[in-house]
């Protein structure tokens, strides 16, 4: 009975940093992560995809979270990594700057959006988690990616995908 | 086993017998064999009409009712086997002499089996409602005792009466339906079983499903063969002579052998005779004529031509499609050709072979052929094209036309070829499958479309090149060759970057990524290599840095979020295990060229 109550009112989250700030997001979604590693661009993809890898024989997209929420994106370091989520059943790998804990918080702390951020990012943020040493934003990653057609930055760009694969020489 | 159990509302459709249980399983097989004796019948009872003196046809489509008649009957659906009852009553009589073949006679097995569709369909979908085989099988009967045998079909409502009654008390009518079987052909219904003994040990069936999920572990080995002999020719060079690595190279190598051969049986397996596509086109070419007035003879050839079940699944309606518009546009009505001097009986062809490989499917009509100047005067007018480039189009190119997107040739769309589709859809379908399309046409004297097929689409065989050390895979079926050029040899037309090839300009296309699309190549690289790939009508020159080898790969998706990406069909794991992407070149040519 403890236990059920327990899981209705904790969340396990991933964390990880973007840009200095931090990020979260469900563990649920999450099925591994990997090392940065050389993808292979993809001609003509949204500027905010990476490329592609070779996840254990499945071609997986990687996608560069800063760019595509907008933020500075930095050097690679030692610690980028790859987390990969499932989402509607495909996976996509997203670059991090750093995957910091794995944690169990109580939904007590995560405090709604509506106060914190516009309305357009509102939709892929879930709230803040007020944790003891930062603030970590909780991203809906679902709506994130499959937003991601319709918006800014990869809306814009998708638009003008005359950035196509190959053009005439000129 | 979670078996569903059929009752209530199928049993009002499909009037099957109370306490008749049939579990999912069973009705899935079922469902599945009289797929297959439908096919056969809508094949077999077209080619009745003008080969009726052929004793084994009859026999065969005898055989087929017989056994839909058995086979329902043994699950309790007693309309089912009454209605094939009654075909097979007919059949009977044409197959011991007593009646002869005649139109009508087609005609009403044909309105029968029109009516076991619609029967084999309310088994699937019970909520569409009670069938009535009544009329079809008075018009069976009918049929008979027109054809002069009032005792056939006196024997027919006989025996059909029981069977209505059995269905009414209901209890044990499965085995009594089984048991009038019987009685009435001992000779061949002992042959069904004999018929099941000899095959059952020797085919199985087999989920799609399972054999996708075969292909996809085979796919995965294809990739860990290519990574696997990589890493023994480093090891190799590296220790050579060293025993450990010696074996190891020896048992990957036996390895590599198995996958080999597991990846062509698996492949082996998914390849379907075409024919099972095809049979059905000859009752569709026959309603289509009737409907118009028209008069056509039919002929396939290449039945037995093997091609990859997915393949054959989306060939399907570009075919439909070509057919309907064979025998809408291509063939003139009977008079119309006679005052032509040509017989009043039009020919359409279909034909299937392999040629390399290929699958080629050709269609062709001895219709009227398609008018070029009013193909083109209808693409000026439907503004495809301009009054001038229509005036500069070759023959070839203006044939081409009826391919463009919002191209129909006819003022009216018929319920026939024009739903809203033109033949523009039937070519990006071809396309879309790696395929192609090539049309000649004479006026007067016919059309031939040559549809021209990859046998899988799982696996290609790719050219890789490399460009700005970026690695791509060319479909080797588009490339038609490879060039060493100097960079004067490129030249530009307005703009446009060019080279000559014999007596053709070629525009080249460069692949480069997204940073810098359509940069120029560095121009102290004075030599270059062209790939030179085309489509059925067009050519591109790709140029590239580097070619390297040539070989076998396996195709995968990019994935849902990767959608839309122009000029890449796909993606591949390379020997190195990295992602190499695979160029689709009908898209690149779409760009290239205005």
């Amino acid at each position: 009975m403890v236990k059920e109550t327990k899981r209705m009112t904790e969340q396990q989250l991933v964390l990880f940093d973007l840009a200095l700030e931090h990020y979260a997001i469900d563990s649920m979604n999450v099925r591994e992560i990997i090392r940065m590693q050389a993808t292979t661009k993809i001609p003509g993809a949204p500027a905010s995809v990476e490329g592609v890898i070779n996840l254990r024989g499945k071609v997986t997209p990687v996608m560069d979270l800063r760019k595509r929420l907008g933020l500075v994106v930095g050097q690679e370091s030692k610690e980028t990594r790859i987390v990969v989520v499932e989402v509607e059943g495909q996976d996509v790998g997203l670059i991090v700057d750093g995957v910091s804990e794995v944690l169990r918080i109580p939904v007590s702390v995560i405090e709604p959006t509506s106060t914190i951020v516009a309305a357009e990012e509102a939709d892929y943020i879930l709230g803040v988690a007020k944790l003891e040493t930062k603030l970590v934003i909780l991203l809906d990653i679902g709506r994130l990616l499959a937003g991601g057609e319709k918006r800014m930055p990869l809306g814009v760009e998708k638009g003008g995908s005359q950035a196509a694969a190959a053009v005439p020489v000129s | 086993m979670g078996t569903t159990r059929l009752k209530g509302k199928q049993e009002e459709a499909t009037g099957v017998v109370l306490g008749a249980e049939v579990s999912a399983e069973e009705l899935k097989v079922f469902i599945e064999e009289a797929d297959e004796q439908i096919a056969l019948l809508d094949r077999d009872l077209v080619r009745l009409e003008t080969e009726s003196d052929d004793p084994e046809l009859i026999q065969e489509i005898f055989r087929a009712t017989h056994t839909m008649k058995g086979s329902s009957a043994m699950l309790g659906y007693p309309r089912m086997s009454e209605l094939a009852h009654s075909m097979e009553s007919l059949l009977d009589s044409l197959r011991s002499g007593k009646i002869s073949v005649s139109a009508e006679i087609v005609d009403s097995l044909l309105y029968g089996l029109d009516i076991l569709k619609v029967l084999r369909d309310a088994l699937v979908s019970p909520e569409k409602g009670p069938v009535d085989i009544g009329p079809a099988v008075a018009r069976l009967e009918s049929a008979a005792e027109m054809a002069g045998s009032l005792r056939v079909g006196a024997s027919d409502r006989e025996e059909a009466t029981p069977a209505a009654a059995r269905r009414s008390d209901g209890d044990s009518g499965v085995t009594k339906a089984g048991t009038a079987a019987t009685d009435r052909e001992p000779q061949t219904t002992s042959a069904v079983p004999d018929r099941w003994t000899q095959h059952v040990p020797q085919s199985v069936r087999v989920d799609v499903k399972t054999l996708d999920s075969l292909m996809n572990m085979v796919e995965e080995l294809v990739i860990d063969r290519s990574r696997m002999s990589q890493i023994n020719r480093v090891l190799e060079s590296k220790y050579a002579g060293d025993e450990l690595v010696r074996d190891l190279s020896q048992t990957s190598g036996h390895v590599i052998k198995v996958i080999n051969e597991l990846q062509q049986d698996i492949m082996q397996v998914r390849m379907v005779p075409i024919g099972t596509l095809f049979n059905s086109f000859p009752r569709l070419v026959r309603d289509l004529a009737q409907r118009q007035g028209k008069k056509v003879e039919f002929t396939m050839e290449g039945l037995e031509t093997e091609l990859d079940r997915s393949i054959i699944e989306q060939i399907r309606d570009p075919l439909i499609h070509l057919l309907r518009n064979a025998v809408d546009h291509g063939v003139e009505e009977p008079e119309k050709r006679v005052a032509e001097g040509k017989p009043p009986i039009a020919l359409v062809r279909l034909s299937a072979f392999q040629e390399g490989g290929h699958i080629v499917i050709s269609m062709e009509d001895d219709g009227k052929g398609i008018d070029v100047n009013a193909v083109k005067k209808k693409a000026v007018a439907k503004a495809v094209i301009s009054a001038d480039e229509a005036a500069r189009l070759s023959m070839a190119d203006a044939i081409n036309l009826v391919f463009m997107p919002g191209f129909s040739t006819l003022e009216k769309a018929t319920d026939v070829s024009g739903r809203g589709v033109g033949l523009d859809v039937v070519k990006t379908n071809i396309e879309k499958l790696s395929g192609s399309v090539v049309t000649e046409s004479r006026p007067g004297e016919g059309t031939k479309f040559m549809i021209v097929l990859p046998l899988t689409l799982a696996v290609i065989q790719g050219l890789l090149v490399a460009v700005h050390g970026t690695v791509y895979v060319m479909p080797l079926a588009s490339v038609t060759e490879t060039l060493l050029i100097e960079q004067r040899e490129i030249l530009t037309i307005r703009g446009r970057n060019v080279i000559r090839l014999r007596n053709n300009v070629i525009p080249l296309v460069t692949l480069d990524n997204a940073s810098g699309l359509g940069k120029r190549r560095a121009d102290h690289e004075d030599k270059c290599f062209i790939v030179v790939a085309k489509d059925s009508e067009k050519s591109i020159g790709v140029v590239v840095d580097e070619l390297m080898e040539q070989q076998e790969f396996v195709v995968k998706p990019l994935g849902k979020f990767l959608v839309d990406i122009r000029g890449i069909a796909g993606a591949t794991i390379l020997g190195d295990g990295q992602v190499g992407l695979i160029l689709d070149v009908p898209a690149l040519i779409k760009m290239a060229t205005p």
